[in-house]
């Protein structure tokens, strides 16, 4: 073993048989037996991401509907119940289903390889992750085909989500499904914490890092911070509906507020939680397609630390109008203005970064400046609603959907597809068509604004959010049909991304190594990744190895890792100085009965108190099962 | 960097640390008694007790920054991102400069929320 000696690459001989042994060791079971087996970190990325795109699909779909409805006064598309249901299901899948899962899709997929190493920490509780939260999805779909959905909300406000005013079972399957998708988010983040502070590639000390990397380490976490509070909120409030506890009734002496407390102390979190990666993601875009280092590294850095940390402290402004103290609610409107400083110190160390640099534009690039325009307005309305006064005249109404619509698109959205463009090379190995990108990217920005900015106007006007429908008198017809249409032309635009990204993978034309010149890891292995992702673990010696590599003609790497197992290099924490080897468990089925196990005992428990039991057990035996000793002396 | 200095660094490494967490945790504590405070001090009208909140925050988190800036002398005050050869070197001024300005920004925070206290009543 020589890892603190690393080789010269060309001091070593790849005999083709090692090869083909190493990538038998990281094999990745395919067919009907894969889809319940694999572990590899790359295979449970892709589906992450896959499965959360579907989820925007059918969601976007929901969006459309409701917009369809809303288009032109009084209108019988959608009855009330129906719209309820819809507005629901669609803010709660985009959040909850679609956003922070493609995050951590993109994060489990890119961040292994961006740190240089073979797999995630965890294997097989990511996998286990992933069966958690799709099960979560496909339960909450199937509550809207069997039309029990939901209908509260996605922030889901007691009293209205109590047993009194929502019988039925919409709301169970909503706080049941809730912590589904928690689980599955913090079983992500504790994978990627250990994964990025113990397993980078040597000489990858904490400030060679790079940006994105560093984001998905603040998001993980934020999660592992925030999500908590959600999970206790809505365990507190399915105790209330199935076994008749008080927490938020009040003629019991129960405390409403509690669960408005409860639950944006998560969901503001939430936002930034989606909000960080994208910034991760814009940086890592800007400094390959500027091609020089990014401006201010340490500041961006520190930056995102700062926003992840002081998103905490934002909560009440979403309760402003809830009659809370005056005095109390100005600390949270302070802090609220102060995340504009980091905020700021992003927006001019790209600035900077672009300036006078040769962009080439790309459509990931494209993606990125979309970005800043249409975050720019959404930071502004934003101020807006943080002043008090103000936001006692927007609260629930159109102004303030059209105000989240900004940054969540602008903020969010935009970035991941311009990482989409940028990465898909990667995963698949061949090229998406610009010129449909460029399509994609102007009739998205087009149909986005188009749709979105007249909702600013309809709030101020005071046409309120989540009504299935209003009278011809109120005049709001126009910029109503305005605003169906630029979602028309917004589904277009996003329709040609997905066309592409399918055609691309046959299609395509092959991608090479590093089709974009980019500087970090993920892009020194083969497109897509061999099982093994790495043929041999790299040493790093700056922020951008790649461009080195390119300079020195020559990069170290470290030998000594066995291909008979799973082996992978464990490093310190602050200068990433190799310490061990870890040996990492293969394929299994254990992950998926158990999370079968875990879904029978939290579904079935909406029925009946003796899933419980039932899940108890099952999920004891199976996770007996996963974590069986290994056999040393068969040494696998 | 003077031998002592190399010695004072590699014995505390959590020492670099405190500038990152310190100021943050007292802020999160400035947020949250201030918050619990309002009622009580609408009651009493005792508004020292929210000033006083914030003073013993602030000290904190300069406190928190104080030490970071000490880290930072110790190994030179250079910006981080001017590479240097010694890779150890520029990664202990990241995290110095890190934790300096995250206990800044938390003491700005802190102030920012502090202001409040002398204009509006704790009773609205
Ligand atoms: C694809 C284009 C989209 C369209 C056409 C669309 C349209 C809508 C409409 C019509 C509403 C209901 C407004 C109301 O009656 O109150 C709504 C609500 C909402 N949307 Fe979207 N949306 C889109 C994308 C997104 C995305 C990407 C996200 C988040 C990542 C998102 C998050 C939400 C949330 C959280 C709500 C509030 C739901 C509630 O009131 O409980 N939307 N959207």
């Amino acid at each position: 073993m020589t890892l603190h000696k690393a080789a010269e690459q060309r001091d070593i001989i790849d005999s083709p048989e090692e090869t083909a042994h190493l990538a038998r060791t990281w094999y990745s079971p395919r067919g009907f037996p894969g889809w319940f087996t694999q572990v590899n970190q790359r295979m449970i990325g892709k589906r992450f991401i896959i499965t959360a795109f579907i989820f925007f699909l059918l969601a976007g779909i929901l969006g459309l509907l409701m917009r369809l409805q809303l288009a032109a006064p009084e209108q019988q598309l959608l009855g009330p119940e129906l719209y309820n249901q819809f507005f629901t299901m669609h803010g709660t899948v985009m959040m909850f289903f679609f956003a922070i899962p493609v995050m951590e899709g993109v994060a489990i997929y890119i961040v292994p390889l961006m740190v240089g190493t073979r797999d995630m920490a965890f294997p097989r509780l990511n996998a286990f992750g992933y069966y958690v939260y799709l099960i979560g999805g496909i339960v909450l779909f199937g509550s809207l085909l069997l039309g029990m959905a939901p209908n509260a909300g996605w922030f889901n406000y007691v009293p209205l989500a109590g047993k009194l005013y929502s019988p039925g079972y919409g709301v169970d399957v909503w706080t049941t499904m809730i912590t589904f998708i928690e689980v599955s988010a913090l079983t992500a983040a504790v994978e990627l914490i250990v994964t990025i502070l113990r397993m980078r590639a040597p000489g990858m000390s904490l400030n060679r890092m790079p940006l994105f990397v560093w984001a998905a380490l603040v998001m993980s976490f934020m999660i592992v911070f925030a999500m908590p509070a959600v999970i206790v909120s809505s365990t507190l409030l399915i105790l209330d509906r199935l076994v008749d506890t008080q927490f938020f009734i009040v003629e019991s002496g129960g405390e409403p507020l509690l669960w408005q407390h409860l639950f944006w102390y998560f969901g503001h979190p939430e936002v930034y939680i989606i909000l960080v990666p994208a910034l991760g993601m814009i940086s890592t875009i800007i400094i390959t397609f500027t091609g020089r280092p990014i401006f201010g590294y340490t500041a961006l850095v520190l930056s995102v630390v700062a926003i992840g940390f002081v998103s905490f402290g934002l909560w009440v402004h979403h309760m402003f109008t809830t009659g809370l103290p005056q005095l109390g609610m100005s600390f949270f409107t302070a802090a609220s203005a102060m995340i504009a400083i980091p905020s700021g110190v992003q927006i001019f160390c790209w600035i900077a970064s672009l300036w006078g640099a040769k962009i080439r534009f790309h459509t990931p690039m494209l993606w990125v400046l979309g970005f800043f325009a249409i975050f720019v307005i959404g930071g502004l309305t934003g101020v807006m609603v943080a002043s008090i006064p103000f936001d006692t005249q927007v609260h629930d109404t159109f102004f303030v959907v059209a105000h989240f619509h900004y940054v969540l698109i602008g903020g969010a959205v935009f970035p991941l597809i311009g990482a989409v463009y940028y990465w898909w090379p990667k995963i698949i190995g061949r090229m998406m068509n610009e010129t449909a990108g460029k399509w994609s990217f102007w009739l998205a920005f087009i149909g986005f604004n188009i749709t979105f900015f007249p909702m600013h106007q309809l709030g101020l006007e005071g046409m309120p959010r989540r009504i299935y429908t209003y009278a011809d008198e109120m005049g709001w017809g126009d910029l109503n049909m305005l605003a169906t249409i630029g979602a028309l032309v917004l589904a277009v635009g996003f329709g040609i991304t997905l066309v592409n990204a399918i055609w691309s993978v046959s299609r395509g034309r092959p991608a090479g190594t590093n089709p974009w010149n980019a500087p970090t890891l993920e892009w020194a292995t083969e497109s897509p990744p061999a099982s093994y992702n790495f043929r041999h673990i790299p040493v790093v010696e700056s922020r951008w190895p790649l461009w080195d590599w390119q300079r020195q003609d020559e990069r170290r790497v470290v030998t000594g890792l066995r291909n008979d197992r799973r082996e992978v290099v464990l490093t310190s924490v602050l200068d990433a100085s190799p310490v061990g080897v870890q040996v990492l468990p293969g394929p299994s089925i254990w992950p998926f009965a158990s999370a079968v196990a875990a879904s029978t005992g939290f579904i079935g428990i909406i029925f009946h108190p003796i899933f419980f039991v039932i899940g108890f057990f099952l999920v004891f035996f199976s996770l007996v099962a996963w974590f069986w000793p290994r056999r040393p002396w068969r040494n696998d | 960097m003077s031998a002592k200095a190399r010695k004072g660094v590699t014995r505390h490494p959590l020492r670099l640390w405190t500038g990152w967490v310190v100021g943050i945790i007292a802020w999160t504590l400035h947020l949250i008694a201030s918050y619990l405070l309002v009622s009580w001090v609408c009651a009493t009208g005792n508004y020292w007790a929210l000033h006083g909140v914030t003073l013993a925050t602030l000290a904190m988190s300069v406190a928190g920054g104080w030490v970071a800036w000490r880290q930072w002398s110790e190994v030179g005050r250079q910006w981080p991102d001017a590479g240097d050869p010694q890779a150890q070197t520029s990664r202990i001024r990241f995290m110095a400069v890190g934790g300096l300005m995250i206990s800044g920004l938390s003491a700005l925070l802190i102030v920012a929320e502090g202001i409040p206290n002398f204009f509006l009543s704790a009773c609205l």
